[in-house]
């Protein structure tokens, strides 16, 4: 499930929305309202009413501001951050920043338009299919033989011979 | 089909599970990971692989079993983190396939219920978690 955005449930919103169309600095209001420069540029990006994105191209000092450039440089410092947490086995870093760095990079994904949005069905990671996976691996685990007759049938299916 | 069939071939060959990680075993190593006896007794030199060929089946287990509790015994801490640091990798080299709960530094808790346990000492030392007969 998707995670909410944090600043559409903010109780002080529509500020942050005045204050992202009037070109405020990220980095401030993410301090002063609580939230993290990735849920604010995910949100200016996605979340933002028309008429202050219109507002928010019209300013003048973020007219030249090059977007995919500007998320390209947080990615890359998310990843720094991610390879530092790596070496220093810093796993409660690891879980953030992957996390972060997945968003960042739907995100880029979604920029450069390289992210097929079509709700797509993955069966292979479907409960069903793990709980129904689960029950073949257990029953068939005893039975090495059984085991590999049923491999040599896959791999017949895949090379079409069955 | 085609992700549905990898999949299956994956849970059910842990040749294949060690292929998918860029290893290819040896014929004893093939032998050992299709193995489906309770216990087996390794005659091998040092840096044969045996430490690998534990931790892929290791994480196989915590995989594809929900639920299972897999606990990894070496004699010394400095070997139990070794043994680790093999599953942990593995698990990062296959994209964390099933999302953690848990990773510490002897330890991996995964969604499906499953956890990997890593420790220094014997038999005797690992009495209390569940499943190890006291």
């Amino acid at each position: 499930m998707p995670r909410r955005c944090t600043v559409c449930f903010h109780h002080a919103r529509d500020e942050i929305d005045n204050r992202l169309s009037g070109g405020s600095i990220i980095s401030r209001l993410a301090s002063e309202y609580s939230v993290s420069q990735q849920a604010l540029l995910r949100h200016k990006a996605n979340h933002l009413l028309p008429e202050m994105r219109e507002q928010l191209a019209t300013a003048p000092h973020l007219r030249d501001v090059d977007v995919l450039a500007e998320m390209k440089g947080l990615y890359a410092r998310m990843k720094n951050h991610l390879h530092r947490a790596e070496e220093a086995d810093n796993w409660q870093a690891i879980r953030a920043f992957h996390s972060e760095a997945v968003k960042d990079l739907e995100l880029l994904a979604k920029l450069l338009g390289e992210l097929d949005e079509r709700p797509v069905v993955n069966l292979h990671v479907s409960p069903e299919w793990l709980k129904l996976r689960a029950v073949i691996v257990g029953a068939l685990e005893p039975y090495s033989e059984a085991r590999l007759a049923v491999l040599r049938a896959i791999e017949g299916a895949g090379n079409g011979s069955a | 089909m085609v992700a549905l069939r990898d999949d299956l071939r994956l849970a059910l060959d842990r040749v294949a599970f060690a292929k998918k990680l860029g290893i290819v075993p040896d014929q004893w190593q093939e032998d050992f990971l299709r193995s489906s006896a309770d216990r087996v007794l390794l005659n091998c030199s040092r840096q044969s692989g045996k430490s690998t060929m534990s931790a892929l089946i290791a994480l196989h287990r915590a995989l594809y079993h929900p639920g299972s509790l897999v606990l990894c015994l070496a004699p010394t801490l400095r070997q139990s983190q070794e043994l680790f640091a093999k599953v942990s990798n593995f698990y990062r080299d296959l994209g964390r396939p099933v999302a953690p709960q848990g990773e510490r530094r002897l330890s991996l808790e995964l969604d499906n219920g499953s956890r990997i346990v890593t420790l220094p000492g014997s038999e005797k030392t690992i009495r209390g978690f569940s499943g190890v007969p006291c």
